[in-house]
């Protein structure tokens, strides 16, 4: 309703005024509001939105995480025959490349026996390597590749078939071989493997009674044990699977040749290890192998362990290996029958 | 934001952090086999597998990773009680709090590139301080966002000022 009152008079026109400024600063103020309502809206969502793009962020990079996971398991090794290029690979390493790579920073957790340890002997008389693993262990994968490369410098693998660790546990599909339905054959040694389950964890071979005496002996508790004529025990494993985590077996046996590669060190420092404790058992045989370096210096920092003069056969064949046709002990037994004993 | 929802949040990462040392100080019994793992045993998931991995341990240690996880969790403890107390309403103090949050969410993720893409295996006790550390970023990111003006603003609306005058 408009107002008709005449205006008279200084006071009704100051009124007038106040009343004016009263409305422009209640104006301003709520438009201040406005604006400051506003803004907080719009700065109380951009922290949300900020949170969104974070965790999109992190979903992301999980995807990606998974793809990569995806894409190891279908670069994994093969499983099957012995693959001939392969074996020569690893059979075959360069003793400079074995005395450069030295422990390869691979840490000795060999064991020495007891003072008085009778020395252990294979079916053949010789000090008697005695593994015992299973197929579907990743760390058993990963110490297979040590044992071959060490063993090779003793004898000749003339079989060695190929495998992958079991896939649903940990370091799944490790490239490796399996020693069932290997072959070896050396002059110094009696390698005496014992691959108890394949790697679906099925059982494949029973120690026989004296492996199992073995086994109780020095409380093989878990996959891979070693003893090395009962003059060294390894109890696990010397390095870890993840060295070997997406590369198939041609791509670890092409690393073998360079010291300086990660697979190379720990397989070769490991097998150096073996190495030493072997030339331990067979005194220093051969001296080709034995006086190279750096197996000397490694035989100085192994454990002590008491030599006795004696050698007991304790470990017969296994039944399973006796049925193996394919098993070159047993046709090493039957043309050694003549030979001089060790 | 109000002073009290600030207040919330700070509340809010404290109990984080205090699960978070639980869980940590759990974890690292178990390392040491003081008490039993309580975890799942087969699959995907599966504690024991990648507790006994060689990435359990601080590399060139044997010390349990956990310990460290352990020392973020007090520290972030630490920080939120201050938050809710003597140092209630700074900023700096949310910046501090968000790149101490940000640095442990840096080796969460190379955590779980290890469980998925090396080890194949989830550790579900691990996972769970992993979504502790990671909620704790995210409510430090939402602190740090809130402009400092704002909360003045906040103070202004709490007391309103008298604008009329009386005639």
């Amino acid at each position: 309703m408009a107002k008709t009152k005449q205006q008279n008079g200084p006071t009704t026109k100051s009124r007038e005024q106040q009343r004016n400024l009263e409305q422009k600063s209640k104006q301003s103020t709520s438009s201040r509001t406005r604006s400051r309502n506003i803004r907080r809206r719009t700065s109380r969502q951009r922290p949300w939105l900020l949170i969104g793009g974070v965790l999109l962020g992190l979903a992301l990079i999980v995807g990606v995480f998974l793809f990569l996971a995806n894409q190891q398991s279908s670069n994994s090794g093969t499983q099957g025959q012995t693959d001939v290029a392969v074996l020569n690979m690893v059979s075959t390493v360069k003793p400079s490349v074995l005395a450069q790579v030295g422990t390869g920073g691979i840490q000795n957790i060999l064991q020495g026996t007891p003072a008085g340890t009778r020395l252990l002997t294979g079916p053949n008389g010789r000090p008697q390597f005695f593994y015992y693993g299973a197929e579907f262990c990743p760390y058993c994968a990963a110490q297979r590749w040590a044992v071959v490369v060490a063993l090779s410098r003793f004898g000749t693998f003339t079989q060695l078939p190929e495998t992958t660790s079991a896939s649903d546990d940990i370091f799944p599909n490790t490239a490796t071989f399996t020693f069932y339905h290997s072959a070896y054959s050396s002059s110094y040694l009696d390698f005496v493997p014992v691959e108890a389950q394949d790697r679906n964890r099925h059982t494949l071979q029973i120690p026989t009674a004296d492996q199992q005496q073995i086994i109780n002996q020095y409380n093989f508790t878990g996959f891979p044990s070693i003893d090395i004529a009962n003059r060294y025990l390894i109890l696990g494993p010397l390095f870890s699977p993840d060295v070997l985590t997406g590369l198939s077996q041609k791509d670890i046996a092409s690393q073998l040749s360079d010291p300086t590669s990660r697979v190379a060190q720990n397989i070769l420092g490991s097998a150096n290890y073996m190495t030493a404790a072997m030339c331990v058992a067979t005194h220093n045989q051969p001296a080709s192998v034995c006086t190279a370096a750096p197996i000397p210096s490694i035989e100085q920092s192994l454990p002590h362990t008491a030599l006795s003069s004696g050698g007991v056969q304790v470990a017969a064949i296994p039944e399973s290996l006796v049925i193996d046709t394919r098993w070159q002990v047993r046709n090493e037994m039957a043309s050694m029958r003549n030979e001089q004993a060790w | 934001m109000n002073k009290k929802r600030f207040l919330s949040w700070q509340a809010a990462l404290l109990v984080l952090s205090l699960m978070g040392v639980g869980i940590a100080i759990y974890l690292t019994s178990v390392h040491y086999e003081a008490v039993p793992l309580v975890c799942s045993a087969r699959g995907l998931i599966d504690c024991a597998r990648v507790l006994a991995s060689p990435y359990s341990v601080i590399p060139g240690t044997t010390l349990p990773i956990s310990l460290p996880g352990l020392v973020w969790c007090v520290v972030s403890a630490g920080a939120a009680l201050t938050g809710l107390t003597v140092l209630a309403g700074r900023r700096w103090l949310y910046i501090a709090q968000c790149a101490w949050s940000l640095s442990a969410m840096l080796v969460v993720l190379y955590l779980v590139y290890v469980e998925i893409v090396r080890l194949h295996t989830i550790c579900a006790w691990c996972s769970a301080l992993h979504a502790i550390i990671l909620a704790q970023f995210l409510i430090t990111l939402l602190l740090v966002q809130q402009p400092a003006g704002e909360q003045e603003a906040d103070v202004e609306r709490e007391q309103p000022a008298v604008t009329a005058r009386k005639q």
